[in-house]
Parts: C-alpha cells; sequence; structure tokens
C-alpha cells in the first residue's frame, strides 16, 4: 500500500519532469526551483502538523467515541455520525475496520454512510497534518463549511437511495 | 521562443506570439528572495503548529502517562520516516506541475470564471486520484498555484474523499460489500458538486491569479476566437 504509493508519485514526478524538460525554456529548473521552496516553505511546519495529529491521534479515545453510536438510527443517528467522524483519528486502516464493528452493533447504512463521509470531509487529524500547513485557514474554513452543511445531507441521500433501490 | 517539441495545444487561431506569453516580473537579488523565503517558512502558521505540537505532546504526557506518551512520539517518529521522503516527492511534483500548467488554460478551465466546467474538470479528476492526502494535496497547491478558485479546488478534494476509485476498490469494495458501495457511491455522486458551488457561494481564498488579457486586447481569454468557431 505504501510502496505502490510512492511509486506512483515517484513516477508522476519523473514524467512531469521530463515533460518539463521537454517544454524548453527551461521549465523543468523552474519546476525544481519551485518545488525546493515549496519543500522548503512546508517542510518544518507539516513535520510539527504531523507531531500533533499525531499525539490527538494518541489521547482520541477510539473505542468510546465509536461506542457513541449505539443502537442511534434516524437523525440522532446521523448527526452523532458525523460527530464522531470528525473526531475519529486515523486513515482507512483504521476507519473501514470501525464501520464493521459498528454495522454488526446494527447502525443502518445511512448513520455508516454519514460516519465516512465526516471522517473522509472532516476528519480532524487529516485536516490537521495536511491541509492546514498546506492550504491555510482560510481555504480550510471555506471547505470545512461546505462540508459540514452536506456531510448530514449524504445520510439521507444514502436513506433516499436505499428506499429507492427497495433495500429492507 | 517556440521550440517545434512544444506540446502547447494552438487551439487559438491566432499563434501564440512572445508577446502574448505571461512575462515573469523582475528577479528579485538572492538576499532578498532568500530572505523571504525564511520569513515564508517561519511564518505565523509555522511558530503555531509548533507551539500546538508541544503543548499537545505535554497534554499527551500528563494524560495518557509517560509510557503512551514515549509510544506516541516513537510511533510519529517512525511514521515520519516513511511520510517525509513522500512528501518531498509530492512538493516536487507540486513544482514541476506548477511550471509546466499554462496559467491562462488552468484559469479557463477551473479559474474562478470556469462555472460548472472547473466543478465537473474537478470531481472527475478528483474520483481518478489514487493514493492517500500526500498524493492528491500536491495536486491542490499546484492547481491553485496556477489560478485555480476555490471551488473547483473544494470539489476536487471532496470528490476525492468520497468518490476516489482506489479507497473503493482496496478497503470499502472487500470490508463492506457490494450492496454499501452502491449506496454509498450513488448516494454520495452529487456532492462534490454541491460543494464546489457552496464553496464558490461562501467567503475564503481568492484565485491566485486572474485570466490574462494579451496586451494588444485581441484575446479576451486564452483561447482567443475559440468561442467563434
Amino acid at each position: 500500500m505504501t510502496d505502490s504509493a510512492n511509486i506512483f508519485i515517484a513516477i508522476v514526478a519523473a514524467i512531469l519532469f521530463v515533460v518539463a524538460w521537454r517544454k524548453g525554456d527551461s521549465a523543468h529548473i523552474k519546476g525544481l526551483k519551485l518545488a525546493f521552496e515549496h519543500i522548503v516553505v512546508n517542510m518544518p511546519r507539516v513535520f510539527f502538523a504531523l507531531l500533533s495529529a499525531g499525539f490527538i491521534g494518541e489521547v482520541l479515545p477510539r473505542d468510546i467515541i465509536a461506542s457513541w453510536l449505539g443502537h442511534e438510527s434516524g437523525i440522532t443517528g446521523i448527526m452523532i455520525a458525523t460527530a464522531i467522524g470528525f473526531l475519529m483519528p486515523g486513515g482507512p486502516i483504521i476507519a473501514f475496520p470501525i464501520v464493521v464493528a459498528l454495522a454488526k452493533t446494527g447502525a443502518g447504512f445511512p448513520a455508516l454512510v454519514t460516519f465516512l463521509t465526516s471522517w473522509s470531509l472532516l476528519g480532524l487529524q487529516r485536516i490537521f497534518a495536511f491541509e492546514l500547513p498546506m492550504m491555510g485557514h482560510r481555504f480550510v474554513a471555506n471547505r470545512m463549511a461546505a462540508a459540514l452543511i452536506l456531510t448530514p445531507l449524504t445520510g439521507f441521500a444514502a436513506w433516499l437511495t436505499q428506499m429507492l433501490m427497495g433495500m429492507p | 521562443m517556440p521550440s517545434p517539441t512544444e506540446p502547447q495545444t494552438n487551439l487559438s487561431t491566432q499563434p501564440p506570439t512572445a508577446a502574448s506569453l505571461p512575462t515573469r516580473p523582475a528577479k528579485a537579488s538572492p538576499t532578498r528572495l532568500r530572505k523571504t523565503l525564511i520569513a515564508r517558512t517561519f511564518d505565523r502558521s509555522f511558530w503555531m503548529f509548533a507551539g500546538l505540537s508541544v503543548a499537545f505532546g505535554i497534554f499527551c504526557w500528563l494524560w495518557a502517562g509517560t509510557e503512551m506518551f514515549k509510544r506516541g512520539l516513537h510511533d510519529d517518529l517512525g511514521l515520519m520516516t516513511m511520510i517525509l521522503p513522500r512528501i518531498v516527492l509530492a512538493m516536487a511534483v507540486a513544482g514541476l506541475m506548477e511550471a509546466i500548467l499554462p496559467k491562462d488554460k488552468v484559469a479557463y478551465w477551473v479559474g474562478a470564471e470556469s462555472g460548472m466546467r472547473g466543478i465537473l474538470i474537478a470531481t472527475v479528476a478528483g474520483a481518478l486520484t489514487p493514493g492517500g492526502p500526500i498524493t492528491s494535496f500536491p495536486f491542490v497547491v499546484a492547481l491553485y498555484m496556477a489560478g485555480a478558485d476555490r471551488g473547483s479546488l473544494v470539489a476536487y478534494l471532496t470528490s476525492w474523499s468520497l468518490l476516489g476509485f482506489q479507497r473503493v476498490m482496496v478497503w470499502e469494495m472487500p470490508l463492506l460489500g457490494l450492496d454499501f458501495v452502491v449506496v454509498r457511491s450513488l448516494a454520495n455522486l452529487p456532492f462534490p458538486i454541491l460543494a464546489g458551488i457552496l464553496a464558490r457561494k461562501l467567503p475564503g481564498i481568492e484565485t491566485r491569479t486572474k485570466p490574462t488579457v494579451s496586451p494588444d486586447g485581441s484575446a479576451a481569454h486564452p483561447f482567443g476566437a475559440r468561442n467563434d468557431r
């Protein structure tokens, strides 16, 4: 998983370098200069952001957060799922097993879909580790405002989809 | 200086002239550049993250105890040795993309004036981008630098988060099954587009570059007379 991601991004970088070099106008040199600037500017703050995000993940109790959903369904379930998606730290290796566990406790599709949406769009830890240091707080606030309005709606959309498809 | 290998698309009926190419402002002196680079690196945001990591570290130590703190720090640094080299590669992608992407065309396709075109392109691109946040954020950074607007960027990130095919194939399908995948994907289909539209309505960052008008005023946008065809 991690290796394939590294290989993918290395290949993309190599292709872009060749494209820039072929473009002439010493675009490849300019690109590397810009890359150097990005690295110098972003690396130190991403380092500390990752460190903070790691401590956040250490402190937040995953089991307790997940247990909040319990047997809730309907609007309450969707609202709680939004909240736990926001708080749940970790990548897909953590989040998807949690969804499986929640499904076993009896949570319905709408709540599970809402949880995944919220974790994907609002997940505190990822925003903290990558988006905030690289894109700045104004971009994050704008995107989160849009996501916050839409996240509960994905739960309703899932409920509606289930109804239309005639699923139990 | 048009070279024969130049992959520029000449959709415009007018051949690109030297005058119509964006000109770079006069170079700053190296000392000044270094100073601004240092100032940009150690800005408020950097100190905020440095301060927060110390604060969260202390909190973790007090809350969870020395053992947990040590383990957290150890895990973090282990993760860092894996992630930081990838960020170097990602930033290389961002820098090279920025150098290659023609700013006027980026503005046309995904800029503030691109309307639904920008949001739809971003939605498709987001669904097709594989990998985790480290592979997707360099594209966001580079596109923003090249003139994409917040609506397109938000649509891209939302689409990558919700519809990204790789996550569906690797995680969702095997763990949660086809029924769940179908319901979730269908339910989430309109949301990247809605998020992009909402992001434009809500206040946020402005587009970095405006669509350029060539000096002689002959082309109001980069594709010149394309609309007349």
